[in-house]
């Protein structure tokens, strides 16, 4: 029987970093580019396993010219070669800040479906396996990464990743399918109602109860008198 | 007073009845129930020659994907027990389910589908409608639910490649049509035993399967395979092996022929002939790339010492087409246009085989072939040129005995243009800066044309030998389009010969139309120029201008013509071209 088990790829997060790589790629083959170039970002992920990925890239005067002359005057093929990277994703939104003077690019995506929930409040997320876990304050992952792209290039990346605050019993990245690495961690588990009618309806019962009451005591001292 | 007590009462009986009943519906699951909003998107061809990059995420990126299904609840409960599978009817059954536990209100999951096509894919030959159908089983409030979507899309047949999935009007350069470039590497069977088998035939005539251990040892081997293609009458088709034009789809999609396909056909586009190359190199172990230019491809070839040289596959052209470049010949011809890469005077692509094979673009599997039925094929192909060589070795004995007695009984009384000194392309024009030269076979006309136009002296042989052997030359700016030819018709007529460039066009399923011809001066001489307008194959408009010289019993002739629209930009090379054409003599 022909299958497609791949449960990985529902969950595959590579947060844009080939889409990283993607963009200095392109780079590296106009110019002789070489060194190391700083990238630092920051994942959020809300308790619906949705995410907002922010990219910070620095550049050199000779790859800032080069990007600004493949981007520069249209910034949708940034977006049309970043979307192929995420395939595994929702992607919802699409922002891209320049800081020219500096000569700095922000991308900012947001992505709907990054995390897999695996039932009674156990969730996964995925990185890529060469990312390395340096440290882990409460729900704040921080992971590095230096990844040659050619020609001389390598990028130095930092990497924050935000689990939600309700999130617990956060794992270490062990290794898992296709070259990435997994990480579990476990939300409240939500009742199987909305819970929207939960707390109103005690409220209201309560109330209910104070107002009976006090009808009934009334009565009792009204017969009294 | 007690009416007031009757009323407290009731009105908290009624609060805590209400109160209670929001608790139950509450924690009972739902007054509404969670709902899936299911999107299927799917792409609308799958080239199957790549059908096991489309079935590995993980191949190229896990670029080659089929469908993407994104699942969102927009409902207040949880969706429960997700179960996706999909199907493509007389290809793949229902798959086994993926599965997700739960989707909360608000949560969203995405699927991607990579196909696992057989092989019997590959069977597909043309363009094949098919369809693919996704489910999604799941429960929510306690009911089970499914949900089965349909999309259509199309096989591509196996040959067929399309060499970029971006929309036509969101190409912007040369390269956006190189998005799919990598699949080439799927073409490159080197493992395939029709590719071996006629390896081990080249094999022979080198006394045994060389081990290249040096720029010499891979010399010998790139001579002895060109010399068996050459020997064996391998022959270059002129049809266009690489889209040149951006924005028009209908150059990028293209049928390519498997080397095994090329070895039992013995003819081949440029592409073709670089990847059978390439196959055949790899029997030894030596690395090759493809590299893509404008109208073209050709190997670039890792030598030894770690150097990469270029090979020119079209030299072996074949006899309908005019000729064969010895191997010294396809090599410098390989190299000079390299070398206009290295430089950036040509825009180029380069497909690593190796990388991308390793990536997940694996060639296909392919039917088993009767070997020893393919071995008396190629032996008797041997065989059969054997025996033209030596035919043609001695009509060409008896027609130079014919020739030097005609030579001896008649005096010259044909006019019509033989070779001369320094004909053909004949390096730098002192006159333009930039520019290089023709010469005709009189000696007599020199038309200048920019040093990176280029020309395809195989094209020129295709269109000599097609009935028009006035054609002389040609060369065109792969930027613009447009081209300068040379004509040196054998009659004073010019009308003839303007009805002789008018049937070549009819010929190519161009029709000419003409204007009025106007007398102008180039260099001191007296030329009748002639607009002409068409619609070119690919139903763009096109300009041209013939001109015309006429010269005792001799007309010479050039014509500039290219795209309408890029008049303006190449007019500068255009009017030079023009205005330096020269006439020497009387």
């Amino acid at each position: 029987m022909n299958t497609n088990i791949y449960p990985h790829r529902l969950v595959r997060v590579v947060f844009a970093f080939a889409a990283i790589g993607l963009c200095l790629s392109v780079l590296t083959t106009e110019v002789r580019a070489e060194g190391v170039m700083n990238v630092k970002q920051t994942i959020d992920v809300t308790e619906l396993g949705d995410a907002t990925i922010v990219m910070h890239m620095s550049f050199n005067a000779s790859q800032f010219q080069n990007w600004q002359r493949r981007y520069g005057m249209n910034p949708s093929l940034l977006k049309r070669e970043m979307s192929k990277e995420l395939t595994p994703y929702d992607v919802t939104d699409f922002k891209l800040d320049k800081n020219e003077m500096d000569r700095e690019v922000t991308i900012t995506i947001k992505a709907r479906g990054v995390t897999t929930n695996r039932g009674n409040g156990r969730n996964e997320i995925e990185v890529p396996k060469n990312w390395r876990l340096v440290d882990q304050d409460d729900h704040e992952l921080k992971f590095n990464y230096l990844e040659s792209v050619g020609n001389g290039v390598s990028i130095q990346g930092d990497v924050t990743t935000t689990l939600p605050a309700t999130a617990s019993d956060i794992s270490e990245p062990v290794p898992a399918e296709g070259g990435m690495k997994r990480i579990t961690y476990h939300m409240p588990v939500q009742s199987g109602g909305s819970g929207f009618g939960l707390i109103p309806g005690i409220g209201l019962a309560v109330v209910g109860l104070i107002v009976t009451v006090l009808g009934l005591a009334k009565g009792k001292s009204a017969g009294a008198a | 007073m007690k009416n007031s007590m009757n009323a407290l009462v009731i009105v908290g009986l009624v609060l805590l009845l209400a109160g209670v009943g929001l608790c139950v519906s509450s924690m009972m699951g739902g007054e509404s129930p969670g709902k899936l909003d299911l999107k299927v998107q799917t792409k609308p061809t799958v080239m199957t020659i790549a059908y096991k990059a489309y079935s590995n995420p993980e191949a190229v990126d896990g670029k080659y994907w089929l469908a993407k299904v994104v699942m969102r609840n927009t409902g207040n409960a949880p969706l429960s027990d997700l179960a996706v599978s999909y199907r493509v009817p007389g290809h793949i059954e229902w798959t086994t389910p993926d599965t997700a536990a739960e989707v909360l209100p608000g949560q969203t999951l995405v699927m991607p589908i990579y196909p696992r096509f057989t092989s019997a894919v590959t069977k597909t030959r043309t363009r094949t409608p098919a369809s693919l159908e996704v489910k999604v089983d799941y429960k929510t409030a306690g009911e089970s639910k499914s949900v089965v979507e349909k999309r259509p899309f199309e096989l591509r047949g196996v040959t067929e490649i399309e060499y970029t999935s971006i929309e036509a009007d969101e190409i912007i350069s040369w390269y956006d049509m190189w998005d799919n470039s990598e699949i080439l590497a799927a073409y490159m069977t080197d493992e395939d035993e029709v590719v071996k088998a006629y390896f081990g035939k080249i094999s022979e005539t080198m006394g045994g399967t060389p081990y290249v251990s040096n720029n010499e040892d891979l010399g010998k081997l790139l001579g002895a395979i060109y010399q068996f293609e050459v020997g064996t009458g391998m022959v270059y088709m002129g049809a266009k092996g690489v889209p040149e034009t951006l924005g028009e789809t209908q150059t990028l999609v293209q049928s390519i022929k498997l080397p095994r396909d090329v070895i039992q056909g013995n003819s081949a586009t440029c592409i073709e002939l670089t990847l059978l190359m390439s196959a055949l190199l790899n029997q030894c172990g030596v690395k090759s790339h493809m590299v893509l230019i404008p109208g073209h491809a050709f190997p670039i070839i890792e030598t030894p010492s770690g150097q990469l040289v270029a090979f020119e596959c079209t030299g072996v052209g074949g006899q309908a087409l005019g000729g064969v470049d010895s191997f010294e010949d396809a090599y410098k011809k390989g190299n000079e246009t390299w070398a206009k890469c290295l430089k950036g005077e040509t825009p180029y692509v380069i497909v690593d085989y190796q990388s991308h094979q390793a990536s997940g673009l694996r060639p296909p599997e392919l039917d088993p072939v009767d070997i020893s039925a393919f071995l008396k094929m190629l032996n008797d192909r041997i065989d059969r040129r054997v025996s033209a060589a030596k035919e043609a070795q001695q009509q060409q004995q008896q027609q130079q005995a014919q020739q030097e007695s005609t030579q001896q009984q008649s005096t010259q009384t044909n006019p019509a243009p033989g070779p001369g000194p320094n004909t053909g392309p004949v390096g730098p024009d002192p006159a333009v800066a930039n520019f290089a030269a023709y010469r005709d076979p009189t000696g007599r006309m020199t038309v200048p044309y920019p040093v990176n136009w280029m020309t395809d002296p195989n094209a020129i042989a295709m269109v000599q030998q097609s009935g028009a052997p006035w054609y002389l030359f040609a060369a065109a700016d792969p930027q613009s389009g447009w081209e300068v030819g040379v004509f040196g018709f054998n009659s004073p007529d010019q009308q003839m010969c303007a009805d002789a460039l008018y049937g070549l066009g009819l010929g190519m399923g161009i029709d000419m139309a003409f204007g009025t011809p106007e007398l102008v001066q180039i260099q001191g001489r007296p030329w009748t120029v002639v607009p002409i307008s068409y619609v070119h194959q690919t139903g763009t408009p096109f300009t041209a201008q013939l001109y015309m010289h006429t010269s005792g019993p001799l007309t010479y002739g050039f014509g500039v013509s290219g795209p309408t629209q890029t008049a303006g930009v190449a007019s500068g090379n255009v009017n030079l071209i023009i205005q330096n054409v020269v006439i020497t003599g009387q």
